[in-house]
């Protein structure tokens, strides 16, 4: 395990390592001006030269990219071009949201995903299977900002359950924060639950055939015993790699749910910070997203591992 | 109940008697929100003329002069201005007992480090910076100007909002250096309390506010906080800051889609403010490639129809054509030149177009995707100028990569802008030979020349003769004016309506 974690860990780290340059290259050669946008439409160029030189872009692409990995490696992020704060500061405060409507919108998922998936296995061919399909697919069919508007228009403005944008911090007011993230969280949640509905079905289904559950029936286990205690355990496995994509998913794809509820997260920090070519910040959010969906992955790689000894010596 | 925008001044007017019908209302614990689309780049109000700076942070500093309900400039940290006979030394009086949020007194040392900055960081301060052979403090409270040579504009000048010389502490100007300011401290009626990155910026009542002993109109007068906190949150989506007006999440959303005007018509809940004017132009490009050929920029203004353009701004309410580079609703209107304006004769300009040696170059419109309507425009205009003959091609960008582009000369060749209002015509960009489009013009140079030391009968027929060569030289072809959409819910009592909003005056209904 010992062995496998090493080779797990070291492969991250490459990883991360050719993200972050690649990441450096892609937002460097795109061309836009960010002094020009921070300057607006008045700006002289001797203004714009100013502005660039106080950022560092007077200097060549190389060099920057020597001083910022030097930077980085000392745990320095660097400064944001648009509003001179710590690129480390800046995310952090803009994590929180997007941790919790990730950690909200996969539990909704998996909370609506898996039963939905096991019903229509078990009523495979019935209308129950092809009610339960046809929502999943509307799920992962309808689009986030579309499915967003209408929860908005149709708990903030006509019922006025829930408020229609913002984020308030479990750290200063928990009792808001869940009000915030309902809409939210099923607009995000909804597509992947789909996704897991049709996965759980699959998975389920080619398990349900398999010859230790005839044996188990022929023993004389209720249909239900068969399913909950032999079949679903077996079938989740697969599942299981599903629900860890679909939160990877999730912490890169939160971008147009933050922006349609005005939520302060990472998503929208990076929507922003590329509009504003706010290099430092574009490529410090991109490294955290990395890391995050890394992450996720290890965990699911450690996660497979346990439950499955041929993953481990493979 | 809804407002239109048809005179300034009647708007103006109305919203004073609200103003002044509420005065006396009791504080309860209150809060404002305020909902825009996106956050500003900084609270240093020198250092950039972006919108949204001027929204927020136009709350917490002041300066010394600010403009009327009719723009004209009115002390507001400055007690008065005593100009000398030869033109040459402004001695300016400043207001006593006027805190800043930190609790130090305004005094002439922190007006000479901000001007100071502000002549040197901003572009409007750095025109006035060239007239001005030294500034110093007289006295506590009283700083002189001294120029080298006689200039008209100096107060108008001062009262500038955009990129403007907004007054901060003398040790906050010190601490930033060369860099931005990040201490937003000032002597307005709200101080700064926090900025929630990327979603909000706190302000709260500054208790000592020291307000000047005049009626409030326009920008100037009397100022009070009439809520406890102003928030404004950052909202990108336009149908959520709608929305959240609706339902009472937020008090006002500014700029939101002029299509919903109709709609604001028949709720009693929701009122609807057309805001400021603001002005679109056709820019061609007059350094380099086919359109510094003067010729052929003629002939091109010949074939624009601004009446086919102007309705991608919604309604006829929405809109105007108006040959002026300067405000409708100023005294510096003018309409010299303007027989070139709105010509729209295709078959002239083709003939032109031939006489200019014109074949069928392709000519680069460069426009940007995140702006719908300047995006609209492009698109009316690239079918028009080729119904005339011209072989025009739209390169779209996003916004970074078109100001960008912008910069450079070889990249384009006609652009389109939309500009705020400008309330005197020394404020206009155009006139610098480095701003979009590079116009270098010794007449123009000339002209400049004299209206910054004319008086103000003289500098009046001067911009005349500017208008009339910003025509001749197609400088920028004037498509029309334009007005903002801002909303408020009906709670929203004493908001004035000028052309940069402010929340000051302004109180909720119980």
């Amino acid at each position: 395990m010992g062995a496998f974690l090493v080779r797990r860990l070291a492969g991250m780290l490459v990883t991360m390592f050719i993200i972050s340059t690649l990441v450096f290259i892609i937002t460097n050669v795109v061309p836009g001006s960010p002094a020009a946008l921070i300057l607006g439409e008045d700006r002289t160029p001797d203004q714009v030269e100013a502005l660039n030189r106080e950022l560092g872009l007077d200097r060549s692409v190389p060099v920057r990219y020597v001083q910022w990995l030097g930077d980085l490696v000392t745990g320095d992020f660097g400064t944001s071009y648009y509003n001179d704060n710590s690129v480390a500061s800046v995310i952090a405060g803009r994590l929180e949201p997007t941790l919790m409507l990730t950690f909200t919108s996969a539990l909704l998922a998996v909370a609506i995903g898996i039963p939905l998936g096991i019903i229509a296995a078990v009523y495979q061919g019935t209308r129950l299977d092809y009610a339960s399909m046809v929502v999943a697919l509307m799920g992962a069919a309808l689009p986030n900002f579309w499915l967003g508007l209408l929860l908005i228009l149709l708990f903030s403005l006509y019922w006025s359950v829930f408020p229609a944008a913002g984020y308030a911090s479990i750290f200063d007011d928990p009792g808001d924060t869940w009000r915030y993230l309902v809409l939210p969280a099923i607009t995000l949640g909804a597509s992947h639950a789909g996704v897991i509905a049709r996965m759980a079905r699959a998975n389920l289904l080619e398990v349900m055939g398999a010859d230790y559950l005839r044996t188990a029936r022929s023993k004389g286990l209720r249909e239900r015993s068969v399913v909950l205690g032999h079949a679903l355990r077996n079938s989740m496995i697969p599942t299981f790699g599903v629900v860890g994509v679909a939160l990877a998913l999730m912490i890169g794809g939160s971008i147009v749910t933050e922006a349609v509820f005005a939520i302060p997260g990472v998503g929208r920090l990076l929507i922003e910070s590329v509009l504003r070519r706010d290099f430092p910040m574009i490529q410090g959010v991109i490294l955290l997203i990395a890391l995050l969906v890394a992450l996720v992955n290890l965990a699911v790689d450690i996660v497979y591992a346990l439950l499955d000894p041929r993953v481990r010596y493979a | 109940m809804t407002k239109r925008f048809p005179a300034i001044g009647q708007i103006l007017g109305a919203s004073i008697l609200s103003v002044s019908a509420i005065g006396g209302a009791a504080f309860a614990q209150s809060e404002l929100n305020v909902a825009m689309k996106s956050q500003p780049p900084t609270l240093d109000l020198h250092v950039t003329s972006t919108n949204t700076v001027r929204n927020v942070g136009a709350h917490i500093n002041e300066g010394l002069f600010t403009f009327d309900e009719n723009f004209q400039p009115k002390p507001m940290l400055a007690e008065s201005v005593a100009r000398s006979d030869d033109g040459l030394t402004y001695e300016i009086t400043i207001r006593q007992g006027v805190p800043f949020h930190n609790g130090d007194e305004l005094m002439a040392e922190d007006v000479v480090a901000s001007l100071d900055r502000w002549m040197q960081r901003s572009s409007f301060g750095r025109t006035l910076a060239r007239y001005v052979e030294s500034l110093e403090a007289s006295g506590d409270h009283s700083v002189t100007m001294t120029l080298n040579e006689p200039a008209s504009f100096v107060v108008t000048a001062l009262t500038t909002w955009r990129a403007g010389p907004f007054i901060y502490p003398a040790e906050v100007i010190e601490a930033a250096g060369e860099e931005r300011i990040t201490d937003p401290v000032g002597t307005g009626p709200f101080r700064f309390v926090e900025w929630n990155e990327g979603q909000d910026i706190i302000l709260e009542r500054f208790d000592d506010y020291a307000a000047v002993d005049a009626p409030a109109s326009g920008y100037a007068g009397k100022r009070e906080a009439m809520v406890d906190r102003l928030r404004f949150v950052f909202v990108p989506e336009l149908s959520v800051r709608r929305i959240g007006v609706e339902s009472g999440d937020f008090d006002m959303a500014l700029d939101v889609d002029p299509d919903s005007f109709d709609q604001y018509q028949d709720n009693p809940d929701v009122v609807s403010f057309l805001g400021a004017p603001r002005m679109t132009t056709l820019i061609p490009n007059k350094a380099e490639g086919v359109m510094a050929n003067p010729a052929l920029r003629t002939a091109l203004q010949a074939a624009v129809c601004v009446e086919d353009v102007l309705p991608v701004y919604g309604g006829e309410t929405f809109w105007r054509a108006d040959p002026s580079i300067t405000w409708q609703e100023t005294a510096w209107w003018s309409d010299a030149g303007s027989e070139l304006y709105n010509v729209c004769d295709p078959e002239r300009a083709q003939s032109l177009a031939g006489e200019a040696g014109y074949d069928n170059q392709q000519i680069r419109l460069a426009v940007s995707s995140d702006d719908e309507s300047k995006f609209s425009v492009a698109q009316v205009l690239q079918q028009q100028l080729q119904m005339a003959g011209f072989n025009v091609e739209l390169e779209v960008r996003d916004a970074a990569a078109h100001e960008a582009t912008l910069d450079s000369k070889e990249a384009w060749d006609l652009a389109i802008s939309e500009h705020t209002y400008r309330t005197h015509p020394i404020l206009h960009s155009h006139l610098q030979a480095t701003w979009t489009g590079w116009w270098e013009s010794e007449e123009r140079d000339r002209l400049v020349g004299e209206f910054l030391v004319a008086s103000e009968e003289e500098a009046h027929e001067i911009w005349d003769k500017i208008h009339a060569l910003y025509f001749k030289d197609v400088v920028v072809i004037k498509i029309g004016d334009y007005f903002e959409h801002h909303i408020a819910a009906d709670e929203v009592e004493g908001y004035a309506n000028m052309p940069e909003p402010f929340f000051w005056n302004v109180s909720l209904s119980e």
